[in-house]
């Protein structure tokens, strides 16, 4: 080359051109046909880079490896600040675990109370609860509903799960609900299986006893107890809880509500019971007209049967 | 070996490769996955200019496409534009060569700095000339001006590392003729 550089300078230098015109045409024709053509030479380009790059493979891995341990070990030089900084967000991550497991436990709560089925005639208001009776002596719990949501006295108050307690007590904006365990506490009762009534007399303890019992001896422990409905102030068939033997032999109740964490509760609306006044009215129905007596007679018999 | 100076003009052929393969490896590592506001300098540019300033022989124009177009492809650039810019460039830096052989560095370092910022500017352009998208405009200068500044580190390297000087006035090959 340096040769014929030097003899045949004249008629290489041309030639040189044309080469270079030939390069840089075929490069920009590449160029031009990628802005044109781009899916056919990216594809070419995949293929190439796909030739080409796993062939550094073998030394990719170990120097990105090494690269990342000397990473590792510059680390180490300030380790006891990592230290700190991750017992920092362990502090955090324990605060937030904390918060994850309440908020699960009153979602879950929040899905019982949506599912829950009851008498289509018992409306309720929820409430949150605002505080407790603030008393080891009294057993109750405020909550952030009242008069001005049209709650009253001895209405029926249910987490999502059991019955809770009842109102006693209201104020414009709050109202308080007398827990089952408390002392004061009175609620008649059914154990279910053997449909006898009881009475279920809080005692101030976590599981209050069943008492007026006629006959104990039909009564098993794991027997549901729900409310009875006597004396008409509670809606009948409200879950209070499971029957359990105490070491004593005494039959007490294992609330169903769970009492470790009352949040939200349901204040069911009771309706006063209705006086039935005239039992011919709701038997028979109003008579539109003598002629037809006969036939709505008949008419009504059928629907009865 | 019978013929001492073709040997070595392909020894140095094959020590660019090695360079070339080296950048590209360097480049390819996965260190930085994250988009970085700051770019390493092209130093297969300054490489090319160096050497072709020095020993335009070392470097024929089908090896210096080729390497730029395989980089293209690999680095995900348009291909074909970076690598027709640079033949030209290295071309037009080959035809003076021998004018640069008496200059000073700070001479040769302002044309080359010339003609890498013109190769940039060039291959932005024709990118918006054919309405094709173009790295962020900060980046590029950014890297223009890091790829100027690692310039004079290159020549250095081959001139001290590598051997690779300018040809001296007179200088002759192994045959006895001029280069």
């Amino acid at each position: 080359m340096a040769r014929d550089r030097n003899t045949h300078a004249h008629y290489t230098r041309p030639v040189r051109r044309i080469l270079v015109g030939l390069v840089v045409f075929v490069l920009l024709a590449l160029f031009l046909l990628w802005r044109i053509d781009s899916p056919r030479v990216e594809r070419f380009r995949a293929a190439l880079v796909d030739r080409v790059v796993p062939n550094f493979e073998w030394a990719l891995v170990p120097v990105t490896a090494a690269a990342d341990m000397i990473e590792d070990f510059r680390s180490y030089q300030r380790i006891y600040q990592q230290n700190q900084e991750l017992r920092r967000d362990l502090q955090k991550l324990k605060s937030w675990k904390e918060a994850a497991v309440q908020l699960e436990q009153q979602n879950a709560k929040l899905l019982a109370l949506n599912s829950v089925r009851l008498d289509p005639k018992l409306t309720s208001v929820s409430g949150v609860v605002l505080a407790d009776s603030g008393s080891p002596f009294r057993q109750s719990v405020l909550l952030n509903v009242g008069q001005r949501d049209g709650i009253k006295d001895g209405w029926a108050t249910m987490d999502g799960i059991g019955l809770v307690g009842r109102i006693s007590g209201v104020g414009k904006n709050t109202a308080r609900v007398i827990l089952l365990t408390d002392s004061n506490s009175r609620i008649p009762v059914t154990i279910q299986p053997s449909g006898q009534r009881a009475l279920l007399v809080g005692d101030n303890s976590s599981r209050p006893p069943v008492e007026f019992l006629e006959k104990p001896e039909q009564v098993r422990p794991g027997d549901q107890v729900v409310t009875s409905g006597d004396g008409g102030v509670f809606p009948a068939g409200l879950l209070v809880g499971q029957v359990t033997k105490d070491a004593d032999r005494r039959l007490r109740v294992q609330l169903a509500a769970d009492y470790e964490r009352l949040d939200f509760l349901r204040v069911l609306r009771s309706r006063t019971a209705e006086i039935i006044t005239d039992p011919g009215a709701l038997l028979v129905g109003p008579q539109p007209d003598v002629s037809t007596e006969g036939d709505v007679a008949t008419t009504e018999g059928a629907n009865d049967g | 070996m019978v013929d001492p100076a073709p040997s070595s003009k392909w020894l140095y052929r094959l020590l660019f490769l090695a360079l070339v393969i080296l950048i590209v490896f360097a480049r390819l590592i996965p260190l930085q996955t994250i988009p970085a506001s700051w770019a390493m300098p092209d130093l297969l540019i300054c490489i090319c200019f160096a050497w072709v300033l020095r020993r335009p022989d070392y470097l024929p124009i089908l090896l210096i496409a080729a390497v730029m177009l395989v980089t293209d492809m690999l680095f995900m650039r348009p291909p074909g534009l970076m690598a027709a810019l640079v033949v030209l460039g290295a071309e037009f830096l080959r035809a003076r060569a021998h004018l640069m052989r008496e200059l000073p560095f700070s001479l040769e370092w302002g044309m080359v700095a010339g003609i890498i910022t013109g190769v940039m500017i060039a291959n932005r352009v024709v990118l918006i000339m054919v309405m094709s998208p173009r790295p962020p405009l900060g980046l590029s200068m950014f890297q223009l001006f890091i790829t100027l500044a690692a310039y004079p580190v290159v020549v250095m390297f081959s001139r001290y590392a590598l051997g690779i000087r300018k040809i001296a006035p007179g200088e002759v090959d192994a045959l006895g003729h001029r280069l």
